[in-house]
């Protein structure tokens, strides 16, 4: 009998001892895991980490749990349940198992498409993972000891030891991680409250927690190790545009290698690094006037070999042969004609993103740094645009930074001309199915090019919570954005800009997925483009939602290519929506008496829709 | 069905529009050359500045004073140019700012130009946007950020100078 009372006054005492150590550390994990979870945004790995970590809070707080359910049980099947413990989280009215489950809410605010990481905060979550490693252990050996002297199964503090020994392990690997990243990326900060770009964190710190459906994480490193077959392959996927986090794991991938290993890659690669979504715009730039440089070398003195073969043999193949390669040459003094200006008279420096000769061609011009921009604005051409010709449309991408600059107060503003795809060209692609301007298919492939294109700008900004983007699309361009938008929706740009549109491949401007009020449609009264609509609903109609900003009348024969006349009113309008100055808008100036108007498409319908 | 003809009406509408568009023979150069139109924009501005009150001096905006291609040229001409020039107009207080963009447009009815848009004047906005006749140059007052005001004015396309580098 007095024995049995000791028993039953030792399960009673050891449910106390029990109940404090479970309040004391049920909530180990809560610190990391309020961490993680406000930045589970960051992609990559975060989002699997923070699951994984959820899991195992909630694994220590079940095993705390059993334990105490054990005693319990103990107790009142000996006659004496436990008296209430009043320091566990929550207290019952009648004894029981005391709950040790705790809650881990986080307010997090939206993010930015360009906000980074802040650094200290990766330490802190290291810390807190070391800090649970270090006391868990000697939980679980008192709980062992605790449910042993009891003659109860030590489940529960295996259980908790082996959350520790996870604790233990992630601790250790994020903070090697993060020492490594210290050593080799540059321009990491230190612990000074800086921060880091957000793929760094998602695709360098969590890495081991990426999903690698694509397998692009295997191409990577194989690239790395010189396969340049792999890097070919990495580019494909990019060009799909399927996976939207690619061009933040190629960013953290670069950052991540050795100097020397980057320069080796982009002095035997220059055309695929140049290519490659998610480069720092500066590597890319060097990458590319690097590939320009060796084809012009290359194709001078073929043309010189070619030349002498013709004079030797009289060939006439070989008179085909020249003329091909002067073709090329030409497209590439073009194109060292349009960077030319940069950096002069007031231009900001031009960085070259893509370039290749072959086919319809690929050129991506910058007018300033896209990574360190305030506001990028990336301008989609459409029907005919193709590498011979695009100096036009970089022509069109520097009158916009014009305006831009001009009228921005030192805000820096990075304007691209984008031909990143096949754009429907004249002559027998006008009836073939998958180039037609007629149909969408031509798009529907130029929008994952876009969105992946998109998406390495946001991989190599520096962080930035105020960075904008803006995608203006102009005729068949306007529907590769809108399509491209549909694909990422909230994430290609801040505001969307459509002029001369024959569609965008939705009915209504919320299904772009930007924020009310930022899908702008510019339509000059004359421009059939706009009149005739094509794909899906007409952006200029007032029911699709969208906001509609003056243009200028033209001719007709004009109106369509007239968006970006220096000075006029659509490209200062252009300028305020990139820049934002959404109330600084130029309307059309009411008539006040009677004059001679050029004739336009529609004048009823375009006088309703521009009131 | 539908969607065939409408597609066949598209390729109708594009082929007609390019061809009058692309066509160099229905093209008619322009007769003013680059260097009369530097000569048109610069009178241009300078006769509005010279009619505010009280009168700016003029600052020159580097970047917008390098002649571009002809926005709207058809194949084979893509010599054509638009010459523009901007000026900041110094010395006018933001609390004047308003009273400029009225001056402004008084000298450009004044001179026979007509007002095609304006920002919100009511809300404060001095934005004009302007267009000379017949010959059809574009004519700006804009506001930018840091209350400062540019004067510009841009050609229609032109024919570059005979002593052009190409």
């Amino acid at each position: 009998m007095l024995a049995a009372m000791s028993e039953s006054a030792a399960a009673q005492e050891a449910f106390r001892r029990v109940a404090l150590i479970a309040s004391g550390h049920c909530a180990d994990l809560d610190p990391a895991a309020r961490l993680m979870a406000a930045h589970a945004w960051v992609g990559g790995g975060a989002p699997g980490f923070a699951a994984e970590l959820a899991r195992r809070r909630t694994a220590l707080q079940s095993a705390l749990e059993a334990a105490l359910g054990a005693i319990h049980g103990l107790a009142v099947r000996q006659g004496r349940p436990p008296l209430p413990v009043t320091s566990v989280t929550s207290v019952p009215s009648v004894p029981s198992v005391p709950s040790v489950r705790t809650s881990v809410t986080v307010m997090v605010a939206t993010p930015g498409t360009f906000r980074g990481v802040a650094v200290p905060a990766m330490e802190g979550l290291v810390n807190a993972l070391g800090r649970a490693a270090e006391d868990l252990p000697a939980v679980a050996a008192r709980l062992h000891a605790e449910l042993a002297a009891l003659c109860l199964p030590g489940g529960a503090a295996g259980a908790v030891s082996a959350v520790a020994a996870w604790a233990g392990e992630q601790s250790l690997d994020l903070r090697r991680r993060l020492e490594l990243m210290r050593r080799t990326v540059a321009g990491l900060p230190a612990s000074d409250g800086g921060t880091t770009p957000s793929a760094l964190i998602g695709f360098g710190l969590f890495e081991a927690f990426a999903a690698d459906y694509s397998g692009a994480g295997s191409l990577l490193r194989r690239a790395a190790a010189g396969d340049r077959a792999a890097l070919a392959a990495v580019a494909v996927l990019q060009q799909q545009g399927r996976d939207a986090t690619l061009a933040a794991r190629v960013h953290a991938w670069w950052r991540g290698l050795p100097t020397a290993v980057q320069e080796e890659l982009a002095e035997d690669a220059p055309q695929a690094i140049g290519s490659l979504d998610g480069l720092p715009a500066a590597v890319r730039d060097h990458a590319n006037r690097l590939f320009l440089a060796t084809e012009k070398a290359r194709l001078t003195a073929e043309t010189a070999r070619l030349m002498a073969c013709l004079r030797r043999t009289g060939r006439p193949e070989t008179a085909l042969a020249i003329d091909a390669a002067d073709r090329t040459l030409r497209k590439i003094a073009m194109v060292e004609k349009a960077l030319a200006p940069g950096g002069t008279a007031g231009h900001p420096p031009v960085y070259l993103l893509s370039f290749a000769h072959s086919g319809p061609g690929r050129l991506v011009v910058s007018w300033g740094d896209p990574d360190t921009a305030d506001t990028t604005v990336t301008y989609v051409p459409g029907l005919g645009s193709r590498l011979t010709g695009f100096d036009g449309d970089i022509e069109r991408a520097r009158q916009l930074w014009q305006q831009c600059a001009a009228t921005a107060a030192g805000r820096r503003v990075a304007s691209i001309a984008w031909l990143g795809y096949d754009a429907p060209q004249l002559g027998s692609a006008l009836v073939t199915p998958g180039t037609s301007v007629a149909m969408d298919a031509a798009a529907t492939t130029g929008a994952g090019a876009l969105a992946a294109f998109a998406d390495g700008l946001r991989a190599a900004h520096q962080p930035s919570g105020a960075a904008r983007s803006v995608v203006l699309g102009h005729s068949y361009g306007s529907l590769v954005a809108g399509k491209a938008a549909v694909m990422r929706p909230g994430r290609l740009a801040d505001d969307l800009v459509f002029v001369g549109s024959p569609g965008v491949g939705v009915e209504h401007a919320s299904e772009l997925g930007v924020g009310p009020g930022h899908v702008w449609v510019g339509e000059a009264g004359n421009d059939p483009v706009a009149y005739l609509g094509r794909f899906a609903a007409d952006p200029g109609d007032a029911a699709f939602g969208a906001r509609r900003f003056f243009v200028q009348r033209a001719l007709i024969t004009e109106a369509h290519s007239s968006y970006w006349l220096p000075q006029s009113a659509s490209l200062r309008n252009l300028g305020r929506i990139v820049n934002g100055q959404y109330d600084r808008l130029v309307q059309r100036k009411p008539l006040d008496r009677p004059q001679l108007l050029m004739p336009e498409l529609a004048p009823d319908l375009v006088e309703e829709l521009d009131r | 069905m539908k969607d065939v003809r409408h597609a066949v009406a598209w390729l109708a509408m594009w082929s007609a529009l390019l061809a009058t568009a692309c066509s160099p023979e229905e093209h008619h150069m322009p007769t003013i050359t680059e260097s009369r139109a530097l000569v048109r924009v610069e009178q241009l501005i300078r006769d509005t500045a010279a009619d505010l009150r009280p009168v700016p001096t003029l600052e020159l905006i580097p970047f917008m004073a390098t002649p571009s291609r002809c926005p709207d040229h058809p194949a084979g001409y893509d010599a054509e140019l638009v010459v523009t020039r901007a000026y900041w107009l110094n010395g006018i207080d933001a609390g004047h700012m308003m009273a400029v963009a009225q001056q402004v447009r008084a000298s450009w009815e004044r001179q026979g130009h007509v007002l095609t848009a304006t920002g919100d004047l009511a809300a404060g906005h001095p934005d004009l946007a302007g267009q000379t006749r017949p010959d059809g140059f574009v004519l700006a007052l804009v506001w930018a950020e840091g209350d400062r005001l540019y004067l510009a004015a841009t050609s229609p396309c032109v024919r570059p100078d005979r002593d052009r580098s190409p």
